[in-house]
């Protein structure tokens, strides 16, 4: 099967974001829409000639140079103004009426067909819920001895939606699959019954629409856009902690839907009664069907996640057996991380014109294969306890501070810092920073990390303080 | 921090900053407005981190300080207060009390670090214009911008600064408003601004002063002696708009601007309400009216007005035509056409302005 349309602009979307400024990304890209492929061929709508033209002469090589990493072929792109919008009977000043010449005409020959290539999308968005991700289906979820359980219930539950387990809470660490085999239910449900309405809300996006619905007096529609759905996939529901109202409109949405006979499916990073300032009751309900963990991968369950990874991207070819298994052998801590690691093995024999072989895979992946196959994190003799001596003495201040709960802002930067660093020079897991910086929540840490980021883009003071402490550490 | 201040000064600097704090917000402290005291009295700012206002009002300053007070109840509680004078002290970094005649209150507040810091924009070389000129063309343009969000350069207004004329352009594509007046620079220099901002420098300077304006990395500021306004710019590039006006419409209408609305306006009742569709026929002395929409009705209409050129029938957003004549400063207005396919223009007629007002509206197709 070959990749559809929107799984190639996806991909080479994924790679733009890293790659260009977060304006121009929203500005340029994020509005295009792909119209449909042929060959290496891609056909992507905007919304008038002007867009187009900008595209081209900006982005297009640089998109095009993604091919072979993000496709594992060449692509050419080209961009035009979107047939619906030329279509319309409200003229446009930027787009060229379809009966007469297009200003400038797109290069690259013949395009394809136009619309049809958008597919993989449920019939059932229009109810205004992001559609579930084409990716996660439980054909391509691989199953192992850690999550048998959950993918087992999984299954149990797509094909009886209410009744086989009702709620299914899925729960385990970052990385691991969770909100894979929870899309999966909704695949799984949408196609014995395509007109089943299917909801996938993260917890923050039901919280925002519940404070957007109180506010703008909207509750009666709020409540009927989620009282009225047939399966209801709810991820990260740990944060609900401490959201007293929303927990509150949660338990009603939750028994309205229960009572119904309607399936509810819940992910969390932590078992129910471990999530911490949750109502007791709403644990009680959360416990009260199947609750199953998925856990670490072991070292077969790693080498089949790996090879399901490369025939799905139809890089079966490519990946010598012996490179897998070095692979697998050394990189423990997730999924996402093992798929981290043959992108980027990908990127690095595309630039080195050379093939996959274990030199290369050692000297590509050097951060990110413990030499004794230990946890994710150490690289180097970098300690956490080190970067925060060094980043504390920069910032002047104790490194008792960077741990402390204080919030001030003499202190909040330096931990801030201290925490980017620890990610970017030693790779270790979000969870564990947020432990050894005083017990914080791994959103915090993310927080933390795009703060800096950003800070680092706009402030070049900044920037070289923080490169200055960046070497100072690199010395050790 | 110890001031006084009337209620009228204080409730009218509240609602000048009180536009731009936003209702609701994931960064609690954007709730709130800063209050310092500055030589002349005390400087209220507020701030939804796209743009960012500050007044500065008279006030009695006994101790000198700052704070961040919760915008909403402040300015509910001076709104219902008497008019008296109102006295605020800070107890501590983060609480607040005020007192008039026998009323008192205690709020809480944030401490002043807490509240983002305004863009570093430097006004050591600015431009100087008046105010009015600017707010001239911002009325004149604002209103076409689009807010469509697949095309976020069109959100913004271009204001271009020239050697010898500033102009402001806003279009959605469907309709593009222009206004340029004549003005004496060295520099040149062009920015798309969000029209939120400028909707702000529009109400809150007074028509006859003198504005400052700078540019900073991403940032412009404009500043009079009491009140500033930062507002992120939109990065370009703007399209090149002037490819798309029309030089060579050679049919001309010349109508009554009252006649022609009152007329879209009847007629536009039984248009559809997705598109607004109406059909206007243009021969020697007479404009026609046509509307029909299925499920709805029909409506027929005319006026008399001057037309030179070959007949001509072409379809509109009756909106869009409509939203243009209310900004047409004179009584008369010229529309020019090409044909029913291409853009028309619509523009004043007979106005004795230095400055010059243009806009220009695509038809919608008349599909039988």
């Amino acid at each position: 099967m070959s990749l559809t349309a929107s799984d190639v602009w996806s991909r080479l979307l994924e790679r733009a974001r890293l790659d260009l400024t977060p304006e121009a990304f929203e500005s340029w890209l994020a509005p295009a829409q792909p119209l449909g492929i042929a060959g290496e061929a891609l056909a992507v709508g905007v919304p008038d000639q002007f867009a187009a033209e900008w595209n081209e002469r900006n982005y297009q090589d640089l998109l095009e140079s993604y091919g072979p990493v993000a496709l594992g072929h060449p692509v050419k792109v080209t961009f035009q103004a979107d047939p619906e919008r030329v279509a319309r009977a409200q003229m446009d000043l930027f787009v060229a009426p379809a009966n007469r010449p297009p200003q400038s005409p797109a290069p690259g020959g013949a395009l394809p067909t136009p619309r049809t290539g958008v597919t993989g999308r449920p019939q059932n968005d229009s109810f205004g819920f992001a559609p579930l991700s084409p990716r996660y289906t439980l054909n391509e979820f691989v199953v192992g001895r850690s999550n048998e359980l959950a993918a087992a219930a999984a299954l149990a539950v797509s094909q009886q939606p209410g009744r086989a387990y009702n709620p299914y809470f899925i729960y385990g660490d970052t990385g691991l699959g969770k909100t894979h085999l929870m899309q999966a239910i909704g695949h799984g449900v949408l196609e014995r019954n395509p007109d089943a309405r299917v909801a996938y809300v993260g917890i923050e996006q039901f919280t925002n629409e519940f404070i957007q619905a109180v506010q703008g007096k909207a509750m009666s529609s709020f409540k009927r856009r989620y009282r009225e759905l047939d399966v209801l996939l709810v991820d990260d529901v740990q944060f609900l902690k401490g959201k007293e109202s929303t927990q509150e409109e949660f338990f009603h949405t939750f028994n309205t839907l229960y009572e119904a006979g309607r399936q509810i499916v819940l992910t969390s990073d932590r078992p129910p009664v471990e999530i911490p300032r949750l109502e007791a009751r709403l644990v009680s309900r959360f416990q009260s069907g199947m609750v199953a963990d998925v856990g670490q991968p072991d070292y077969e369950h790693r080498l089949a996640i790996l090879q399901q990874k490369l025939k799905r991207d139809h890089l079966e070819d490519s990946f010598p057996g012996d490179v897998l298994e070095l692979i697998a052998e050394r990189v423990q801590s997730n999924v996402r991380e093992l798929e981290g690691c043959i992108i980027k093995l990908l990127a690095f024999a595309s630039l080195k014109h050379k093939d996959v072989t274990v030199e290369l895979a050692l000297d590509a992946l050097r951060d990110r294969l413990s030499a004794d196959g230990g946890s994710g994190g150490g690289g180097g003799q970098l300690s956490i306890a080190t970067v925060q001596k060094v980043v504390a003495q920069e910032w002047q201040v104790t490194p008792e501070a960077l741990m402390s709960k204080s919030r001030l802002k003499a202190y909040t930067v330096p931990r801030q810092v201290a925490m980017y660093l620890v990610r970017t020079l030693m790779g270790t897991p979000l969870i564990q920073i947020g432990e050894a910086f005083g017990g914080r929540d791994h959103s915090t840490v993310i927080h933390s990390l795009e703060r800096v980021e950003v800070q680092l883009r706009t402030d070049p003071e900044f920037a070289t303080r923080v490169q200055r402490v960046e070497n100072r550490l690199l010395q050790q | 921090m110890k001031v006084t201040s009337s209620r009228e000064k204080l409730l009218e600097g509240l609602t000048a900053v009180a536009a731009t704090i936003p209702t609701k917000t994931t960064l609690p402290v954007l709730s709130n407005l800063l209050v310092e005291t500055t030589e002349r009295g005390i400087r209220l700012s507020g701030t939804d981190l796209d743009i960012a206002v500050s007044i500065e009002i008279a006030a009695e300053v006994d101790a000198p300080g700052a704070i961040t007070i919760p915008a909403k109840r402040l300015m509910e509680i001076v709104r219902e207060l008497p008019p008296a004078p109102i006295k605020l002290a800070t107890a501590g970094e983060q609480r607040i009390t005020l007192e008039s005649g026998r009323s008192k209150f205690k709020l809480l507040g944030l401490p002043k670090d807490e509240f983002p810091a305004f863009p570093n924009i430097k006004f050591t070389n600015p431009w100087k214009i008046r105010s009015s000129e600017v707010q001239k063309l911002i009325a004149h343009t604002a209103f076409a911008v689009s807010v469509e969000e697949s095309r976020p350069i069109l959100n913004g207004v271009l204001w271009e600064l020239r050697k010898d004329l500033m102009r402001m352009v806003a279009t959605n594509g469907h309709r593009l408003a222009k206004m340029e007046t004549p003005w004496a620079s060295e520099a040149s220099a062009e920015f798309i601004v969000p029209p939120k901002a400028l909707e702000q420098v529009r109400r809150l300077f007074p028509a006859d002063e003198d504005l400052e304006i700078a540019q900073g990395a991403n940032h412009l500021g404009f500043r009079s002696p009491f009140v500033s306004v930062f507002t992120r710019l939109i990065e370009g590039p703007y399209p090149n708009y002037d490819q798309v006006i029309p030089k060579d419409n050679d049919r001309i209408a010349i109508a009554d601007r009252a006649a022609l609305t009152a007329a879209l306006r009847r007629t536009a009742i039984v248009a559809s309400d997705q598109t607004h569709r109406i059909r206007l026929a243009f021969n020697t002395a007479m404009l026609k009216f046509n509307v029909q929409t299925a499920d709805v009705g029909e409506a027929q209409d005319e006026i008399p007005v001057r037309f030179t050129g070959d007949p001509l029938e072409i379809g509109f957003n009756a909106n869009y035509l409509l939203e243009i004549l209310r900004y047409i400063p004179t009584d008369e207005v010229k529309l020019t056409f090409k044909a029913p396919e291409r853009a028309a223009t619509i523009e004043p007629e007979g106005w004795s302005d230095p400055a010059k007002y243009f806009c220009l509206v695509m038809p919608l197709r008349l599909v039988d």
